[in-house]
């Protein structure tokens, strides 16, 4: 008996000392959570671009927690504790829809539901977007293709969700919300305006958009773009050699004048496009995510200008 | 009335190969009885054939015209040492009082009553003072003996072991046989299954000679004879004899 | 440590996390100390993995994933000893086949039922996103499992120490084998939510270990395994939050610590405690 009491009170001790070593560190951060702006909406987002679309609106009233950080996977996510905290701690929530959290057994609805974080707070920014499907090589699986925001229009759409959004949670700012997100609407109209010319001076033959996954069905669709790409659905077989063959006989069909590449998609399967087809990669746009804070596209505004104004060198010909 | 165990026609197979053709005898009950026979003559396959721990492909067993699947709880059997995990975390007390186990009640756990008998069963074997002892760390002799203590601790009439002298201390044998003795003496009956031939004529009432098929059976002196043992060990007399045998 | 405890009373999803893993740990510790000493370590596994088609079909037919992973892990086990008692195959390879075959099934229904994005949270577990549901659904399990082995404490100690003994006196072995597999199953799917497929098996295995190597009572053995699992899942679960780490892999690592501590400080088998007899008798 007595070595059983001497077994615990060691196990116990064990605990206490883990306990006591990771205990030193990170306070700060606590603190600074608590004793920051406590009377800031606290906002968080699912990922990049909806983060810097609340950032813009809410401006100097909210503080903008983000969940998926660039580099990563919105679509398998597994959130950290700090995440679960911050969205149960949130005054409003917004998330893309489309699938791109997961769905209704995703990661996303999973912690909201583990949180008990109120639904009517969490805000779908792609709620009224007309969903577009892709579909598999074999043609048995269709989904939802969720990169509705590579569409500036679209982008503007969201915008407004997430005005009305905070003006319903915080309606005595509502000047302020409306005033942001106007000056904010201005510039993606402008840049939708130039999406539009631009696209209208790339000659009629040269107006394929060629990439890795097809991402850009929204964005293709809205201006008159044709639309190449190796695979539909992001999946473990990601450039298959059907897959390469489907795609250099459309090259053939339509002979782009280049090609482009995903900044965040492996880029040996386009590479290997290139050879075959004799067509050179001009570079590189973005898709799921903006950039790196600092560097190229860091904002959803920057984002989109840049990947038109590479998509305009690619295409405008000699 | 005497008691009869009866085991008639008993074939038994591993995978196509017949360990056991066409067994059939008919023993009186209180007796020590041994089985012989070679290696890999089936005499382990017997006891747990009439256990019903491994498929019988066809045949009988019954006490006293009792299936013997209706009096198992009558039956303690001690298996071969090399069967059991040494390492197991449980102390020599606890195993013996195992041997309770058959008798106590589903959802029901062992009294203090029974925690006594253990003990006392235990002390007969002469292992009282290793009772919170971990079972590793007894030598084999002292191991087959806590077995055989659990096997009194479950009071039965009937008594199978299988191989309980290999590999232990020659005061640990003397010890078990006495205690078989005794039992006998008491009207149980114990079938053991014996490797070493030497003793033989002292352990044992009835012997069951067997090599896949029975060969002979009956009292020790009918059985151990030079042209009986030949048959079964397919080997010349002089090896039997220096095996000891025939003294 | 404060913090910890203020965060627990503001954040229900802690608290639930907090209940969820300590009720898995204390059953895994549970059911692992059967499972190591029948030598079924790699049973666990297999089972882990063999629930993942049972998984997809749930998310096909829009039910809870328990249903279909226990129904899974019930017919795997059975397969499994379908193959080992009725050939010359052994367990081992017999568990390979059933287990692999069964996995590879899943994978296929999982990307036909498009829930690529769940198999991450079942692959890894998520015990952050536990939902209130699904700690109801721990609960249960671990009532049962407890309750049955309270219950059938001595034929689960008679025919895990002593098979033969078990048959000969009448004792339904194989069925008892079939309880333990279902256990064993209930169990799994209870931690896919702490720790998911790919570390199930460390809560199992890992807790009874350490408990294996400070006592010589199986009934102590299991406490102790029920109190590492649960010791593992409570520190493992603070230094997840204190540091923003992926709460499953911290879990695992604090058991692993604890064994370790066991491994080199034990009593009895400690590796210290051993040179330092060695040493003793060298010197005589």
């Amino acid at each position: 008996m007595r070595n059983k009491l001497a077994l615990l009170l060691v196990a116990v001790l064990v605990a206490m000392s883990l306990v006591a070593c990771s205990n030193g560190e990170k306070k700060e951060e606590v603190i600074n959570k608590e004793g920051e702006n406590s009377e800031k909406l606290q906002v968080v987002t699912s990922f990049t671009i909806i983060e810097d679309m609340a950032k813009e609106i809410g401006g100097d009233l909210v503080d903008v927690y983000n969940l998926v950080p660039t580099g990563t996977d919105p679509h398998e996510y597994s959130p950290l504790p700090n995440d679960i905290k911050a969205a149960t701690d949130a005054d409003v929530l917004f998330y893309n829809g489309l699938n791109l959290e997961g769905g209704e057994h995703g990661w996303f609805a999973k912690m909201i539901d583990a949180t008990s974080q109120d639904w009517a707070v969490t805000y779908e920014l792609a709620e009224d977007i007309e969903p577009m499907f892709i579909t598999s090589e074999d043609g048995k699986e269709e989904e939802i293709n969720p990169h509705a925001f590579l569409d500036p229009v679209v982008g503007i759409e969201m915008t407004k969700k997430v005005r009305d959004a905070f003006i319903e949670v915080d309606p005595d700012n509502e000047a302020t919300y409306e005033e942001n997100a106007e000056i904010y609407l201005e510039k993606l109209i402008e840049i939708h305006e130039q999406y539009q010319t631009f696209i209208e001076k790339i000659p009629e033959e040269n107006r394929t958009l060629v990439t890795s996954e097809r991402a850009y069905q929204y964005l293709a669709a809205r201006y008159g773009l044709r639309e190449g790409y190796i695979w539909a659905i992001d999946t473990e077989e990601n450039g298959s050699p059907e897959q390469i063959k489907s795609l250099l006989t459309f090259l053939e069909e339509t002979s782009p004048p280049v090609l482009f590449i995903e900044t965040n998609v492996d880029k040996r399967p386009m590479e290997t496009i290139s050879r075959e087809s004799g067509i050179e990669i001009f570079g590189e746009i973005f898709s799921d995510e903006i950039g790196n804070p600092g560097e190229e596209g860091d904002t959803y505004l920057k984002y989109l200008q840049y990947n038109i104004d590479v998509i305009y060198q690619g295409l405008k010909g000699k | 009335m005497n008691q009869t165990i009866e085991v008639s026609d008993l074939n038994v197979s591993y995978y196509g190969n017949q360990a056991l053709k066409d067994v059939s005898f008919s023993l009186q009950t209180g007796n020590l009885i041994g089985i012989i026979g070679p290696n890999g003559a089936g005499k382990s396959t017997l006891i747990k054939a009439m256990l019903h721990l491994i498929p019988i492909e066809s045949g009988t067993i019954s006490i006293n015209e009792q299936p013997v699947k209706n009096l198992r709880r009558n039956i303690a059997y001690v298996p071969q040492r090399s069967d059991i995990d040494w390492d197991f975390p449980i102390t020599v007390k606890n195993t013996v009082l195992l041997g309770t186990y058959p008798n106590i009640k589903l959802f029901r756990r062992p009294t203090k009553a029974d925690k006594e008998w253990a003990l006392y069963c235990l002390e007969k074997v002469g292992m009282g003072n290793f009772a919170n002892r971990q079972i590793a760390e007894l030598s084999g002799g002292q191991q087959q003996r806590v077995f055989l203590a659990r096997a009194l601790a479950q009071k039965t009439d009937f008594l199978l072991l299988d191989e309980p002298f290999v590999g232990i201390d020659a005061a640990s044998e003397e010890m078990m046989i006495n205690i078989l003795r005794s039992l006998r003496d008491e009207g149980k009956t114990v079938m053991v299954v014996n490797h070493d031939l030497s003793k033989v004529e002292a352990y044992f009432d009835e012997l069951i000679l067997l090599n896949h098929t029975l060969v002979a059976t009956g009292p020790v002196h009918d059985v151990i004879r030079p042209e009986i043992m030949s048959k079964a060990y397919h080997t010349n007399l002089n090896m039997i004899q220096q095996m000891g045998v025939f003294s | 440590m404060m913090n910890f405890i203020a965060d627990l009373q503001q954040y229900d999803f802690l608290q639930t996390a907090l209940i969820t893993s300590i009720m898995v740990g204390i059953i895994c510790g549970v059911i692992g100390s059967f499972i190591i000493i029948r030598g079924l370590a790699l049973m666990g596994d297999a089972i882990s993995h063999a629930i993942l088609p049972g998984v997809a079909i749930s998310y096909m037919l829009g039910i809870n994933y328990f249903y279909g992973a226990v129904l899974f892990g019930i017919v795997s086990a059975v397969g499994i000893e379908l193959v080992s008692q009725n050939s010359r195959i052994k367990s081992d390879s017999a568990i390979g086949i059933v287990f692999t075959a069964f996995f590879a099934l899943g994978v296929l229904l999982i990307s036909k039922a498009q829930t690529a994005t769940d198999l991450t949270q079942i692959l890894f577990g998520s015990v952050l996103s536990v939902r209130q549901s699904d700690m109801i659904i721990t609960l249960i399990i671990s009532i049962i499992v407890l309750l049955v082995v309270v219950l059938f404490y001595k034929e689960l100690l008679i025919s895990t120490f002593d098979e033969t003994m078990a048959a000969a006196y009448g004792l339904p072995t194989k069925w008892i084998h079939y309880v333990i597999m279902i256990l064993l199953t209930l169990t799994t799917v209870a931690s896919l939510q702490t720790v998911g497929v790919v570390l199930v098996v460390a809560m199992l295995i890992t807790p009874a270990s350490t408990a294996y190597l400070l006592t010589n009572k199986f009934s102590v053995m299991i406490m102790l395994a029920a109190f590492f699992g649960a010791l593992s899942s409570v520190i493992g679960l603070y230094i997840s939050l204190e540091h923003n780490l992926e709460s499953g892999a911290v879990i695992v690592l604090v058991a692993t610590c604890l064994f370790l501590l066991a491994f080199i400080f034990s009593p009895k088998q400690g590796v210290l405690w051993r040179l330092f007899r060695s040493k003793n008798k060298g010197m005589l």
